[in-house]
């Protein structure tokens, strides 16, 4: 009965709990909705005005650009400006009257210099054009009259003509440059469209009057087919600027108001932009006025969240003596199964506790099964304990017996292996000793050889030398001879000098009369400058002939010293050749020696082999006597393992006293086992292997 | 659209093509050069002016004359009269030469004087413009009240041997050496 109604009692506080949640919901969905709903029209209107900043620096910079004549910047300004206007009508009905009246009194003037602007673009676009025509063909137009200046200068034609043809070059670049001047719209537009009128007339006058001839200008007709070719191309190129002049003389008021509008527009486009950009913050503040309101939203979200929470503490509190109480039982029955595991079967669980009574009932009748089972197998175990305590003694023996057999073999084998490796490092280095030896011997041999062929090509240098010294000698009276011959040119050539100094001297007496002489004798002492230099030179390179013919002759006494002492030398090495011999045969006898000791070290081993072959032979017989004893062993194990399967039926951890005794003894005989496996397996094998050492001796 | 610098000068070049004039030429034959020649007397590089020289001739034998200056070496036959030859390195440096044999003299020909004095080198003639001659530049000591300016050649300073101041010199003038020096020669001669 109790149990219904506390069913019935948590059934009514989980309904009352998610009521509680879906009410706060429903108030958190109310505020979200009634957030958004401000949020989106602040966000049009902020989007709004960020369209407005922009559409003005757009309208300020078509403005700027409007004055390069692009026919598609006055419709980008067109429809900026219309942009604009409907941005601004959008804002009417946001509640920001201030700042749209501050921006209709900025944005009038920028409307009305646009319309202006827009209202010149045709004749802006158009001038641009010329402009832009004539820049491209005034060169051609300027070399075509350039090569009628050429043409007119070759041929009989008045001063007048030439000077009309040249006057067309300077009215070309004026006309451009007041085109120029017409398109920026400046104070002095209206001068320059005179000018340009003017200028145009003339530059078509004289055109005509070169090709018809000009009986009042004094220009005579083009008669050179070249001279009428040209002026008619000059003339084609300048058609764009000729069938347009009046138009383009009568835009200058215009250009110049639509100059002035330019300038308006980009004045007042700062003033815009800031009345524009002081719509933000507007916005921002509005949004700030309104957030007031929702406090009343908060209140329908906090109502519903407060009373969920007042419902939680509540369901958790009843939830919390529930647990007290189960915890309380569970308790009881793990203190009682700890005892179990521990091997103590006769503990009790209480029942007094409804929620772990089933179970505590359970696990009392299972340890009441658990004590008679355990009782039935402790007979069976108590006859396996003598016999197993039999086997393990004899084990035992033959495992010690094992061990101290093992070891030794194991010394022997390690002592042999020793001498078999000292035997083959002694073998390898007599070896290596013999070797070394025999290349001594053979480089002593190359030695002899070596101060043979030294000796004898000592002997030839020094005989080359004394060769070279000889017709270095000769060398030397030749280059003595030449130096002589050298000297007398030179005094030659300063004999003629004189002759020349005197020609010239006496042609000066001479005065008129002397002049072919002067040239003689200047002509002479040309001769004899380069003679001289040449003189000079042949001269110098003579001397370091001769000093080089000098410093060769004391090279090769030098030579002649240094060959003496490399015989000196071989001597010498003859002597130590002939000591290195003497100790290689000492070494010899001492190799030779110390082979016959390794070869008696090797019999010696071979002996200790034969002695370890019978260690192997009587290891075999008692590792045969092991493996019976293991096959009783086994043949235990298996009927104890039986055993203690039947025991884990039980579900036991633990056994009574008994029951200990005997599986430590099983414990035992398993480490005997491995002993005598351990000795089989690797002590063996390293008996085994050492007969294959001893063979490689 | 307004022409270009490099455009501009490219029509006046045209339209004055026909009306330039050749600029006239540099008269550079018309400049006055100094001509003289290049000797060396006692190692001293020195230039000789045009006119100055009379002739340049290989030493003659010569016989000394007693009681003269230790510069005179003698005097010598040539062309059917005689001709004084004086030693150039001991009338410049005023003390005794022992050294190479000097082969060649120049000849000395002033109204009243006419002598040769020993060279000990012979060059070649050279010519010097005018505005070249440097007068401020330092000279040999022994040849400074001899000369007159100079002029460089291939680096080197070539001092201008006026031969008026040496012939006006008083020490070159009187050839008869002094009584003292005289008496011992004299003595020793007899």
């Amino acid at each position: 009965m109790k149990t219904k109604i506390k069913n019935g009692a948590s059934s009514f506080w989980v309904i009352v709990m998610t009521l509680g949640i879906v009410a706060c919901l429903g108030g958190v969905l109310y505020t979200f909705y009634m957030i958004q709903e401000e949020a989106g029209q602040e966000g049009d209107h902020r989007l709004a005005a960020q369209q407005m900043r922009l559409l003005s620096q757009q309208i300020a910079a078509n403005a700027r650009a409007s004055a390069q004549g692009d026919a598609k910047t006055f419709e980008d300004l067109k429809s900026n400006i219309g942009s604009f206007t409907m941005e601004l009508g959008q804002m009417q009905s946001s509640g920001l009257e201030g700042e749209l009246e501050r921006i209709n009194e900025r944005w009038t003037p920028v409307i009305d210099s646009s319309r202006n602007l827009l209202n010149a673009s045709d004749r802006v676009v158009f001038l641009h054009a010329v402009s832009s025509e004539l820049e491209k063909n005034i060169k051609p137009i300027q070399s075509e009259f350039a090569g009628v200046v050429d043409i007119l200068r070759d041929e009989q034609v008045s001063s007048e003509t030439i000077v009309a043809a040249q006057k067309t070059l300077w009215l070309t670049e004026r006309i451009a440059r007041n085109i120029e001047k017409i398109l920026a719209g400046g104070a002095e537009s209206q001068a320059a469209a005179d000018e340009f009128r003017t200028d145009a007339a003339d530059f078509m006058r004289i055109v005509d009057a070169l090709n018809n001839g000009s009986r009042i200008m004094g220009v005579d007709k083009l008669t050179d087919p070249d001279a009428i070719d040209a002026v008619r191309t000059a003339s084609g190129l300048f058609a764009v600027v000729s069938t347009s002049i009046e138009q383009i003389a009568g835009a200058s008021p215009e250009l110049r108001e639509a100059a002035q509008a330019r300038e308006a527009i980009i004045q007042n486009s700062d003033a815009l932009a800031d009345a524009v950009s002081a719509l933000e913050p507007a916005i921002e503040k509005m949004a700030v006025a309104k957030l007031g309101n929702r406090s009343t939203l908060m209140a329908f979200f906090g109502a519903p969240a407060l009373l969920s929470v007042g419902l939680l503490v509540a369901m958790y509190r009843s939830q919390r003596r529930r647990v007290l109480y189960t915890e309380q039982g569970v308790s009881a029955i793990n203190g009682a199964l700890v005892k179990i595991a521990e091997g103590d079967l006769t503990v009790k669980v209480p029942e007094n506790n409804s929620v772990t009574r089933e179970i505590a009932r359970e696990i009392n009748a299972s340890t009441q099964r658990q004590r008679e089972l355990i009782r039935n197998i402790k007979t069976p175990f108590a006859v396996s304990k003598e016999g197993i305590k039999k086997i393990g003694v004899s084990a035992e023996g033959q495992v010690e017996k094992g061990r101290e057999l093992t070891r030794s073999v194991a010394d022997s084998v390690a002592a042999t292996t020793e001498m078999v490796r000292t035997s083959e490092k002694i073998k390898a280095s007599t070896g290596e000793a013999a070797t070394t030896s025999e290349r001594n011997r053979q480089r002593v041999a190359q030695g002899y050889e070596l101060t043979k062929d030294m000796s004898k090509a000592s002997a030839d240098v020094r005989e080359a030398v004394q060769e070279t010294s000889k017709s270095a000698k000769r060398q030397g009276e030749l280059i003595q001879s030449v130096t002589a011959a050298a000297e007398y040119i030179q005094a030659l050539n300063t004999k003629i000098s004189v002759v020349a100094i005197n020609t010239r001297i006496e042609a000066e007496k001479a005065g008129e009369h002397g002049r072919p002489f002067l040239g003689i004798a200047e002509a002479i002492g040309d001769l004899l400058r380069e003679a001289e230099e040449e003189g000079r030179k042949i001269i110098s390179e003579v001397r370091m002939l001769q000093n080089l013919s000098a410093d060769n002759l004391a090279s090769m006494e030098n030579t002649v010293g240094t060959v003496v002492t490399i015989l000196e030398y071989i001597e010498r090495l003859d002597s130590s050749l002939e000591e290195i011999n003497a100790g290689s045969s000492a070494i010899t006898s001492i190799i030779n020696s110390v082979d016959d000791a390794a070869g008696q070290s090797a019999s010696t081993s071979r002996m200790i082999n034969a002695a370890m072959d019978e260690i192997r032979e009587r290891n075999l017989d008692i590792s045969e006597y092991s493996e019976s004893t293991q096959i009783g062993v086994k043949s235990l194990m298996s009927s104890m393992r039986e055993v203690a399967e039947s025991l884990s039926q039980f579900k036991i951890e633990q056994d009574e006293r008994d029951g200990q005794v005997n599986i430590a003894d099983v414990e035992d005989l398993k480490q005997i086992q491995s002993a005598t496996k351990i000795y089989r397996e690797e002590e063996m094998q390293a008996m085994e292997e050492t007969p294959d050492v001893r063979a490689s001796v | 659209m307004a022409i270009s610098a490099l455009q501009s000068l490219e029509l006046l070049e045209r339209l004055h093509a026909y009306d330039g004039v050749a600029p006239p030429k540099r008269e550079d034959e018309g400049r006055m050069q100094w001509v003289g020649t290049y000797l060396g007397i006692a190692g001293v590089p020195v230039l000789v002016g045009e006119g100055e020289l009379a002739e340049v001739i290989e030493t003659p034998r010569v016989t000394p004359i007693p009681g003269t200056k230790p510069w005179v070496l003698g005097v010598a036959a040539f062309k059917g009269g005689l001709l004084p030859v004086l030693s150039g390195d001991v009338l410049f440096r005023n003390r005794s030469y022992t050294g190479r044999v000097r082969d060649y003299s120049m000849v000395i020909r002033r109204p009243g004087l006419h002598f040769a004095i020993t060279l000990s080198s012979v060059q070649r003639d050279l010519r010097f413009p005018l505005e070249d001659r440097i007068m401020d530049h330092p000279v040999d000591p022994d040849f400074a009240r001899f000369s007159l300016g100079g002029f460089k050649y291939r680096g080197e300073f070539l001092a201008v041997l006026d031969i008026d101041k040496l012939v006006g010199d008083e020490e070159i003038s009187n050839a008869a050496a002094p009584r003292d020096s005289l008496a011992k020669g004299k003595n020793d001669e007899n």
